[in-house]
């Protein structure tokens, strides 16, 4: 399966998702959908015309205002990037594990490090932050800054820059 | 350490320092200098020849390898793994990152080298560490020994 | 029988990663398994916002201690990406060299790793040794056995002459005849074949679904490699032949690994016959972006991929890495199902699990006189001192 029909055969289903196609460079394309078409854009995606199967992974992004996730489907050197984005407050989206399920662990990091809720995800538990680490304090939001001591030794712990 | 001339405590340290037991502890490093400390093992170093042998459990360990930057989901084990071994106990700080967090130093979740949370008796810089230099410090470390 | 869980990790006799397990058990078989990491991180991807790009290059390197040039590969060629930087053919050839040596010893640890889990310590001594003539090669190329240093925006710092290449040549062959060794043993020894076989099964359909990568995805049948289904750095100016097994257990994880370090000595081979002359850097700009790249390349545990955003300054928006082993988990996870509690670490070390300066020792009191000890200021004070005295820099 070549690129082009690939391709030819998302921007024919996408119409109706009303999503944009932005061109990375010969092997990468980018498509902006809204969060409720996710599912389907990803239903679409791993069908056997298509074949992007493989998750490689899911990148979440603080754009400043928003919060954007990026799914990187991939089929042999080829590559599509699934964007969507999400408002800052009460960040949520469908899980797409019932779909891939290689996206268990990509989820339940992005749930860690950025606070966005999977809705559907079998275990959101903690993955990769310590057990004691304080509720509501996102690492990767450009809002988080280090905690430090008296001395201006960084403590290992992240505060919620309010300013 | 209080130094006790016992026929027993005599016949433990001549014990411990020809054959000191080590056990590692990876607390959070790249794995470089984890498998720098495995290659000190192997036929080139082959550190077994000076009766040094690793351990898999803290309870049979002498001396404490840490390799990494502490951070805060493995500090807590690394004080477990601490308590667990038996007294007299000696740590090494094996690599930069171990000493003073290294790169890392600074980055949430670290804290900065393992003496931010048991004590440190020697440290070994190097990113990662040679197994020269490890053998080395346990040459020292023992010799440390010796004249306790 | 009632159901038990028990908890393996992050320090265990049979494991060497700092990784928790937590398996439900009815009897000796698993039912289901959990994983928790996080014993090893580091908050990276917040430190790379932290520096500027070259700052950055030695923060990927040290991601990984096993496969570090491999990371400064995938970080090294997405920023070059964004720069619209030409690099020249002799430096792409030195970073593939590196890469393919960086294989090799990847590969013969891993070997060794286990033979040592299913008790084979003979083997994992072998091929131990065996793996000091790579990393021997590693210093002489790059002065450190770890953490090469060697790649920069724009090509690569250190060039070598035809000794140092024939040196790599006549050495990497030298280990042809060894190679050859691990392979028969996986083929004849039946001490190895019984712990390997048929233990921890992953199925084709599950290796695609569960986004296995790298020599986990292969040995189920999955044709995945990008030094050949992709076209990075001079590879598709090689011929690479992508090893492939049906086997679906251990024993076909075992045999790609061993197949595949002929294969990166074939490689070798090749770059040392085809490399040109030239130029082995151009210079770089010091701002980057504003853009996204997305980078795939070819570790020894397979896909690395490496997303950066730049906004046009001098430091990354937002950098993420995805490391082969994290793709690997929930295939292991899987591959746990229905096994034997006396299998874990064979399977374990099946996927190849990777979780994660110069020799001077300093303790922190004389061995001889026993003077008192040297507090860690002091000693930074000192080596700051040392190294202002006889080296002019300055701490």
């Amino acid at each position: 399966m070549t690129e082009d029909t690939a391709l030819a055969l998302f921007e024919k289903d996408f119409q109706k998702f009303n999503g944009t196609l932005k061109r990375w460079n010969a092997r990468q394309v980018e498509l902006t959908v809204d969060a409720k078409h996710l599912l389907d854009v990803m239903n679409v995606a791993i069908t056997d015309e298509v074949h992007y199967k493989f998750l490689s992974t899911i990148v979440g992004v603080d754009l400043g205002d928003k919060l954007a996730v990026k799914y990187l489907l991939a089929h042999k050197s080829e590559m599509l990037v699934v964007t969507v984005q999400v408002p800052y407050d009460g960040p949520e989206l469908p899980s797409i594990t019932v779909v891939l399920p290689a996206a268990l662990l990509y989820e339940r990091e992005i749930h860690d490090l950025l606070g966005i809720v999977f809705t559907g995800h079998p275990n959101l538990a903690r993955l990769v932050l310590p057990d004691d680490w304080k509720d509501g304090v996102f690492p990767l939001r450009k809002n988080c800054v280090m905690e430090k001591d008296d001395a201006g030794k960084p403590t290992g712990a992240c505060l919620i820059n309010q300013a | 350490m209080t130094v006790k001339t016992g026929f027993l405590s005599r016949l433990t340290k001549w014990a411990r320092l020809h054959s000191p037991w080590v056990l590692h502890f990876n607390t959070g490093a790249c794995n470089g200098c984890d498998i720098e400390i495995l290659d000190a093992l192997t036929p080139r170093y082959d550190i077994e020849r000076f009766g040094i042998k690793l351990k898999a459990t803290p309870r049979h360990a002498d001396i404490l390898l840490c390799s990494g930057p502490v951070n805060n989901q493995s500090a807590k084990r690394l004080r477990r793994i601490y308590e667990q071994m038996p007294s007299p106990k000696f740590v090494l700080a094996i690599g930069t990152c171990a000493c003073s967090g290294g790169v890392f130093r600074g980055c949430y979740n670290i804290h900065a080298g393992v003496d931010t949370e048991i004590p440190v008796d020697a440290y070994i810089a190097g990113c990662p560490v040679k197994p020269e230099a490890i053998i080395d410090a346990v040459a020292k470390l023992i010799a440390k020994l010796e004249a306790a | 029988m009632s159901l038990v869980n028990i908890s393996v990790g992050p320090q265990h006799p049979a494991l060497k990663e700092p990784i928790n397990f937590t398996f439900t058990l009815d009897g000796e078989n698993i039912v289901s398994a959990d994983a928790r990491i996080g014993y090893a991180h580091r908050g990276i991807e917040k430190g790379m916002e932290r520096g500027n790009y070259v700052q950055g290059m030695f923060l990927t390197e040290r991601i990984c201690g096993i496969c570090s040039h491999a990371h400064s590969m995938a970080y090294v060629l997405g920023v070059e990406k964004l720069m619209q930087l030409e690099v020249p053919k002799r430096a792409q050839y030195i970073r593939a060299l590196l890469g393919e040596l960086e294989r090799l010893h990847s590969h013969l640890l891993w070997i060794g790793v286990a033979a040592h889990e299913v008790g084979f310590d003979t083997i994992f001594m072998y091929s131990w040794k065996d793996r000091e003539v790579v990393m021997d090669l590693l210093e002489e190329l790059s002065g450190n056995r770890v953490n090469y240093a060697v790649n920069i925006f724009g090509g690569v710092k250190r060039d070598y002459t035809k000794e140092q290449l024939d040196n790599v040549r006549a050495k990497v062959l030298s280990l042809k005849s060894r190679m050859k060794y691990y392979i028969d043993m996986a083929t004849h020894e039946p001490s190895f074949i019984a712990r390997f076989r048929d233990v921890g099964m992953l199925s084709h359909n599950k290796a695609i679904e569960l986004g296995a990568v790298g020599p986990t995805a292969r040995g189920s049948g999955v044709p995945v490699d990008h030094r050949v289904t992709d076209t990075f750095l001079i590879y598709d100016e090689l011929k690479v032949n992508m090893i492939v097994e049906e086997g679906c257990d251990a024993m076909a994880r075992y045999d790609v690994h061993a197949r595949e370090l002929l294969e990166a000595v074939k490689i070798i081979e090749q770059i040392l016959d085809q490399i040109p002359e030239g130029p082995i850097s151009v210079k770089y700009p010091r701002k980057v972006g504003p853009g996204e790249s997305i980078t795939r390349y070819e570790a020894p545990r397979g896909e690395d991929v490496h997303y950066l955003m730049a906004d046009g300054s001098d430091k990354p928006f937002r950098y993420k890495v995805r490391a082969p082993t994290l793709a690997n988990i929930p295939a292991v996870l899987e591959m746990f199902k229905n096994s034997h509690m006396a299998d874990i670490p064979v399977i374990i070390a099946s996927i190849d699990p990777c979780i994660s300066c110069t020799d001077r020792a300093v303790l922190l009191a004389d061995v001889y006189t026993g003077k008192p000890a040297m507090s860690w200021k002091e000693l930074v004070a000192y080596s700051n001192r040392y190294y202002a005295e006889n080296h002019g820099i300055k701490g």
